[in-house]
């Protein structure tokens, strides 16, 4: 108070005069004391404000963090107040300022909170209906009276049955575990393996469905078993469980997660692989490795009076309901059954949830459609609802319509699948695809022991051969005793030429040669018989010629004169004709290259 | 205990999966089955200074029908680039894939693969291509699954490498 004043400030003279000469009273004595001690250095000690702020400024950022490494707590329980009234005054002056920084955080925020809340409510409410018609239903809603819940509460209560049998605490960029607990009755898997492949299926489906930033992989099914996944920005919780978990379960692992987040900040951050930071988190890990069993015969006897009047009520009741459910329950039945026979459909689980019938199961994508095999049942499409999940069948007709899906033959191939599982191509195709498939199946076989394409004959070949045929059932006529060939016969040269042409080109595209083109000249009996041999060997080059000039290479060309002693018929016009062969080259289909010799 | 996420990286049918196999079960086989996916092993290697668990991410192969997710590549410690030395292509994929490697996850230790040198006779892959591979400061191992040689020491090297602390990953401290 005054004290401090008189501790930075000198005394005036006529002060100090008294003090000396009156007996000192204490404070005037804490000032003389003062004055004699620092003289005039006091004066340098008085609280100019405009210097302490300086120098209070140079050093504030380190004094604060360094105080937050030191008492983090102090420090954040002294700033709270200031923050606090800091926070009032901004929404006072102005409230869009805050408004607009917490926008992006509240969005998110309240979605996921409110679809949180909708699917619980959802759950319970779905479960109260499935029981608010049975039996036990009456013990159930005098249960929620006697204690003051909902009877939806009741009810989840006392039908779920689960166990949480395993939780993993996964880094989430390594895929490496963290951490795990394993309930005493439960069997684990290699929680390490696990983890990583936990991690592989989310890097999966991530990229295979490309679903929006943030959304992932929260539940896996696996028949009895479901596997929870909760993902954090560091850390992923992972848990094994064995039944139906309440949603509340869920919200356990949120909690349980967002703590490890916290306890282990930094850890987590700096992970490179050694799992001894992480060995306290089993406390919170504990949390989430719950169970709930149905509890059987426990509990206090009701009263058996109002409870066998009421029971007989509603049997009544429930017979006439249930009579018009019995129907509608015998065509689900058949429906199931028909389903089970179909190959490549699997029925997993199916129930009736009041007047609705549900199902799940695996589809191979290749079976026939559940819901076109509904739509021949009498059941309503509005009563059933189905989940399929996409598998793999290792029945032999798939294995065949997989591979024809990928192979994509032509319609001249036939594959046939043999008991042994070996796949068997026949029929023509063009090379390129015959290379094609004996590519793909040479990588491993999905589903076969083996395969065959002996029986596959190249397109290729197959053209060459009826254009070969064609050109050797042809003859170019000549007139008589003439080199001219006859009237009309132009066309024929022609077509030979064209024919020939292709032939070149089907070899071209194939980097094959074709051998030796032979026109062979004959001539008839008439006249002189080394005339005729002469006018033979001529004819045979006019037809050379000819197709010199439709352009087939002339080194391929080559003439034969067999003259007038290749008769047919006498008389007959073929007796002065050119025909022509052909040598076709061997078509090979390369065989495919093993990967390794 | 600590433990490493390592991925085998390369095109089809070099190895990948009988390299993890000899490692881990120490067993080989002729038959190629390729892989599907992502196959998951583990082992622990007690040759250095402490124990350490690898968790080995065996992906599938490089092909001309589709290229490796670099998605599964996140978080790995290391890695193997595997080679068929007789087929000259597979050391040319496993150069871009370095490059695609290190720039989705950084610089991290890696070891080049020659595998299947017990067709030595047969490879294309040429003395001067690994002159090529060392003088970039690669770490380059002839293998073979088949009969057993530089398995061993490929992971113990690689765990050796992933144990030092990165400092080529901390961009002042690089020269
Ligand atoms: N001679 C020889 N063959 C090998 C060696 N290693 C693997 N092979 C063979 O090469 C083929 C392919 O081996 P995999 O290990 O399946 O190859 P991969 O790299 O896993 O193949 P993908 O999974 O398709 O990418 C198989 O037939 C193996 O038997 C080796 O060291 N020597
Ligand atoms: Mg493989």
């Amino acid at each position: 108070m005054d004290n401090s004043k008189t501790g930075s400030l000198p005394p005036p003279e006529d002060q100090i005069v008294e003090a000396t000469m009156s007996p000192p009273t204490s404070q005037a004595g804490m000032s003389e004391l003062r004055r004699l001690l620092f003289g005039e250095k006091l004066e340098s000690l008085k609280p100019t404000t405009t210097v302490k702020a300086e120098a209070v400024s140079e050093v504030l950022a380190e004094a604060i963090a360094q105080s937050h490494a030191q008492y983090s707590k102090k420090l954040t329980q002294a700033a709270v107040p200031t923050v606090e009234s800091a926070i009032q005054t901004s929404v006072e002056t102005d409230i869009n300022v805050l408004s607009e920084a917490l926008f992006p955080i509240i969005g998110p925020a309240t979605r996921k909170s409110v679809a949180a809340a909708i699917r619980n409510l959802t759950q319970s409410f779905n479960q109260g209906l499935e029981h608010s018609l049975s039996p036990q239903s009456f013990k159930w809603r005098w249960e929620a009276r006697r204690t003051g819940r909902s009877f939806a509460e009741v009810v989840l209560l006392r039908t779920l049955v689960y166990q949480v049998e395993q939780v993993l605490l996964i880094h989430k960029e390594t895929g490496l575990l963290l951490q795990q607990v394993v309930s005493e009755q439960a069997q684990s898997q290699d929680p390490d393996l696990v983890s990583a492949m936990l991690t592989a299926i989310q890097d999966f489906v991530q990229d295979s469905f490309n679903v929006q930033s943030g959304g992932s992989l929260d539940t896996l099914e696996v028949g009895e078993v479901n596997i929870w996944i909760e993902a954090g920005p560091q850390a992923v919780l992972a848990c094994v469980i064995r039944g139906n978990a309440p949603q509340e379960l869920r919200g356990q692992l949120q909690t349980t997660l967002e703590q490890i987040h916290r306890a282990y900040a930094s850890p987590l951050k700096d992970f490179e692989g050694d799992q001894e930071a992480f060995g306290s988190s089993q406390t919170y890990l504990q949390d989430c490795l719950k169970a709930q069993f149905k509890t059987r015969g426990n509990g206090q006897k009701q009263r058996p009076t109002k409870l066998l009047i009421g029971l007989g009520c509603l049997t009544l009741l429930l017979g006439a309901w249930l009579g018009l459910r019995i129907k509608a329950g015998q065509q689900w039945q058949a429906y199931i059954n028909q389903l089970e026979q179909e190959p490549g459909l699997v029925v997993i689980q199916q129930k009736r949830q009041g007047g609705k019938f549900k199902l799940s199961g695996l589809q191979d994508p290749l079976a026939q459609s559940p819901d076109a095999l509904l739509a021949q049942t009498k059941l309503k499409p509005e009563q059933v609802t189905m989940r399929w999940e996409p598998y793999l069948s290792l029945d032999d007709a798939f294995t065949l319509k997989r591979w024809e899906a990928w192979l994509e033959p032509p319609d001249s191939v036939t594959l046939k699948l043999d008991p042994d599982q070996v796949l068997h191509l026949s029929g023509t195709a063009p090379v390129s695809w015959i290379n094609f498939s004996q590519r793909l199946l040479a990588k491993g076989g999905e589903g076969l022991r083996d395969w065959n394409t002996e029986a596959l004959i190249p397109q290729e070949q197959q053209q060459l051969k009826a254009l070969q045929e064609q050109i050797e059932q042809r003859s170019i006529l000549f007139s008589q005793g003439s080199t001219n060939i006859e009237a009309g016969q132009q066309a024929t040269l022609q077509a030979q030429g064209e024919d020939l042409a292709e032939v070149m080109a089907i070899a071209q595209a194939l980097d094959l040669e074709v051998g030796r083109i032979t026109l062979a000249g004959y001539s008839d009996p008439k006249g002189d018989r080394k005339d005729n041999q002469d006018l033979s060997q001529a004819r045979a080059t006019t037809v050379q010629q000819a197709l010199i000039q439709q352009g087939i290479p002339a080194p391929l060309l080559q003439t034969q004169a067999l003259g007038e002693n290749h008769q047919t018929t006498p008389e007959n016009p073929q007796n002065r004709r050119v025909s022509i062969s052909i040598e076709l080259p061997e078509l090979e289909t390369q065989s495919p290259t093993p990967p390794a010799p | 205990m600590i433990q490493k996420k390592v991925c085998m990286v390369g095109s089809f049918a070099t190895g990948k999966t009988s390299l993890v196999a000899r490692f881990v079960k120490g067993i080989y086989s002729d038959k190629y089955q390729t892989t599907i996916g992502v196959k998951i092993d583990k082992k622990v290697v007690e040759t250095g200074p402490q124990p350490m668990t690898l968790v080995l991410w065996d992906i599938y192969g490089e092909d001309e029908f589709q290229n490796i997710r670099m998605s599964y590549l996140r978080g790995a410690a290391g890695y193997f680039l595997v080679v068929d030395g007789t087929r000259r292509e597979t050391l040319d994929i496993a150069i871009q894939l370095q490059a695609k490697v290190e720039a989705h996850i950084g610089p991290v230790p890696f070891i080049v693969m020659l595998n299947k040198c017990d067709l030595e006779e047969n490879w294309e892959v040429t003395p001067g291509d690994i002159d090529d591979l060392q003088a970039k400061g690669w770490t380059v191992l002839k293998s073979s699954a088949k009969e057993n040689v530089a398995v061993e020491t490929a992971f113990s090297k690689l765990a050796e490498q992933m144990s030092r602390p990165q400092s080529n990953s901390i961009p002042w401290e690089a020269a």
